[in-house]
């Protein structure tokens, strides 16, 4: 007792009043930030059929009529799909750009880079209608693998960064050791490279899965009567609001934090693989 | 090929005759640069040989040729019979130690070490056990399990070899391996590994651009300059007779004039200096550079003669523990640098002090000026 009570009156500072004034300014964002969720958790746990604050009374009757819907249960399945099938598409896709970019030296090099980084720029809908028109003329809309074809253009550039940022800075060392080693180019980059750039590949897959379920637009346009999740819930606003949407949110909530807890534990730098 | 030169100490491993690697006219240019401007070299079988060279000389472009880093504009590249001018660095049986070791961070030193055992399919057990003696080789027993970060410096360097010996390769590479090591285990590091390439029998090309190291670990010293090999020898050839001025300076610290054969065995110096020149000496008239390594002029008692002797006074004295070293202006205006035992003679001088040097002319050494 006596030793934690030392410690704690040495580490006492002087606090100063900017140092109050910076404590409630950084309440005060924190709340903000935070507010939607402080509101949403207990809606979806209303007895209310209304979106009522705070609720009258509590329930689970919402996340019940989520799991009883089938068309609710569809478009999740639908949705975790799309956003898996993106994620993979779009690390695959993404890392051999961000190889050919950083190591290559042919001719147009930036240009490519450039290019590549146009779904950040242009409008959504801009790009959805432009996809939905070429599309339409494949005879794909109503697909869920256009979704994701339209979703992996979208979800590639922030691989690109990512994967490419992490390759600026890796010593090729790396490789050519494990080349002269015995290793061909393929298995360096398998077994030395790619575990080394691990942190940022997990990272570009966590914001390729998040970019492509959250997305409503392309989804919109390409997915047809196939619903995606923000599809599903961009319907039930707009014909009926109930505290199932809140509920849904919670889920989403849940399932993203879930996702992003796994991503900093196995994404946190280099570890022993065997 | 195979004679010795004198003075060299080449262990008497039998060779096929011809060199263990062979590197035939190789030229590597970079756009408008030249990197390689035509190279010359035969490794023997065990012998550890040295490209010594400033930077932007060539020599890791060539150590990248070997690897098969890079491809040669013209030439081959031979291990043994074979020419692998063309093969990837993979199909080459050559082990390379890289400037900063290049450990895989995420694999432990066994991991690592058994990478290249791994990758030629050598059998787990087997493989285990290989690990296992070269750790004990390169004395790093029991570390095996420990992550390459978690290992100082020194160790790191002697994992980063055990991996690069435990396949038993053909060629062993050293590119600049020594560099990021304190002085003290950074010698104690050039014998380990010398021993040990010694005692394995190993053919090795080291690449440095520390004169030192270089003499220390060679058996022969390949010393380049802007593409080309200036001068291949044993360190005490290089050292002693430096073919032109850029090996004289790059090579130990020189003295070194500019002068013009007089006659008479005298060569006169741009100052108006005469300094008595070897019996060798080239024909009147030649311009000539006249290497003085320090240690060679030495005090002169009293009354002593030498071939050249000068009086001069002391502008700087600096101790180097064992040995001091003086800069001195002679008085016919030339400055040199002389490099004396502290507990000899000379000990006692201090600045500004007179001191009368002496030379024999079998002392210089002369080199090409251009």
């Amino acid at each position: 007792m006596e030793l934690s009570a030392n410690s704690r009156g040495r580490r006492r500072r002087r606090i100063r009043p900017w140092h109050i004034g910076l404590y409630v300014w950084c309440g005060l964002v924190f709340l903000f930030l935070m507010a939607p969720l402080i509101v949403v958790f207990p809606i979806s746990f209303s007895s209310s059929a209304y979106l009522q604050f705070p609720p009258p009374g509590w329930s689970l009757r919402w996340y019940t009529a989520f799991i009883d819907d089938t068309a609710w249960i569809d478009a999740t399945v639908r949705s975790l799909n799309v956003a898996a099938a993106t994620t993979v598409l779009s690390t695959v896709l993404g890392t051999m750009l961000a190889f050919s970019i950083v190591r290559g030296k042919f001719l147009g090099r930036s240009m490519i880079n450039q290019i590549s980084m146009l779904p950040l720029i242009v409008p959504v809908i801009v790009y959805s209608i432009a996809v939905y028109g070429l599309f339409a003329q494949l005879q794909l809309i109503g697909n869920w693998q256009a979704i994701v074809l339209g979703h992996t253009v979208h979800a590639i550039p922030f691989v690109l960064i990512l994967v490419g940022a992490a390759l600026r800075t890796y010593d090729v060392n790396f490789e050519q050791a494990a080349m002269s080693l015995g290793a061909s180019r393929l298995t360096a980059i398998r077994r030395v490279t790619l575990p080394q750039i691990r942190p940022a590949l997990v990272s570009a897959m966590f914001l390729a899965f998040i970019s492509s379920f959250d997305e409503l637009v392309v989804a919109m346009f390409l997915g047809g009567s196939n619903m995606t999740l923000p599809k599903k819930m961009f319907d039930n606003i707009i014909n009926a609001i109930d505290p199932t949407i809140a509920a849904v949110s919670v889920l989403q909530i849940v399932l993203v934090t879930g996702v992003l807890i796994v991503v900093s534990k196995i994404g946190a730098g280099a570890s022993p693989t065997a | 090929m195979n004679e010795t030169p004198s003075g060299s100490p080449i262990r008497a491993t039998p060779t096929g005759g011809g060199g263990d690697l062979t590197i035939v006219g190789v030229v590597r240019r970079f756009g408008p640069v030249t990197a390689l401007a035509g190279i010359d070299l035969a490794v023997r079988k065990g012998e550890m040989l040295t490209i010594l060279g400033p930077s932007g000389s060539g020599k890791t472009t060539l150590l990248k040729v070997v690897a098969g880093f890079e491809t040669p504009d013209e030439g081959d590249v031979l291990l043994g019979a074979r020419t692998v001018t063309f093969a990837a660095p993979a199909k080459r049986d050559i082990g390379m130690v890289f400037q900063n070791y290049a450990l895989f961070p995420h694999m432990t030193v066994a991991q690592n070490i058994a990478f290249p055992l791994e990758m030629r399919k050598v059998a787990k057990a087997d493989a285990a056990k290989r690990v296992e003696d070269v750790l004990r080789l390169v004395d790093l027993a029991g570390l095996g399990g420990r992550l390459p970060r978690q290992l100082s410096g020194g160790q790191q360097q002697r994992a980063a070899l055990a991996r690069a010996i435990v396949f038993g390769p053909r060629l062993l590479l050293l590119d600049e391996p020594f560099g990021a090591l304190d002085r003290k285990l950074r010698e104690q590091m050039q014998l380990e590994v010398r021993r040990l390439q010694q005692h394995l029998g190993l053919t090795a090309l080291f690449v440095t651009h520390d004169q030192e190291e270089a003499l220390i670990l060679s058996d022969r010293i390949a010393v380049m300059d802007q593409g080309r090999i200036i001068q291949l020898g044993t360190p005490q050839e290089i050292y002693r007779r430096p073919v032109n001025r850029f090996v004289a300076g790059f090579i130990g610290e020189s003295n070194l004039f500019r002068a013009r054969v007089a006659g008479q065995g005298y060569a006169a110096l741009d100052g108006g200096a005469r300094f008595r020149l070897p019996a060798d000496a080239p024909p009147e008239g030649t311009e000539i550079g006249l290497l003085l390594r320090p240690e060679r002029p030495k005090p002169l008692a009293n009354g002593a003669a030498a071939d050249n002797s000068f009086a001069g006074s002391i502008l700087d004295v600096v101790y180097l523990g064992e040995t001091v070293k003086y800069r001195i202006r002679l008085d016919p205006g030339i400055e040199i640098v002389v490099r004396w035992p502290f507990h000899g003679s000379a000990g006692s001088l201090r600045k500004d002090d007179r001191v009368t040097l002496g030379w024999s002319g079998e002392d210089l050494h002369l080199v090409e000026w251009s």
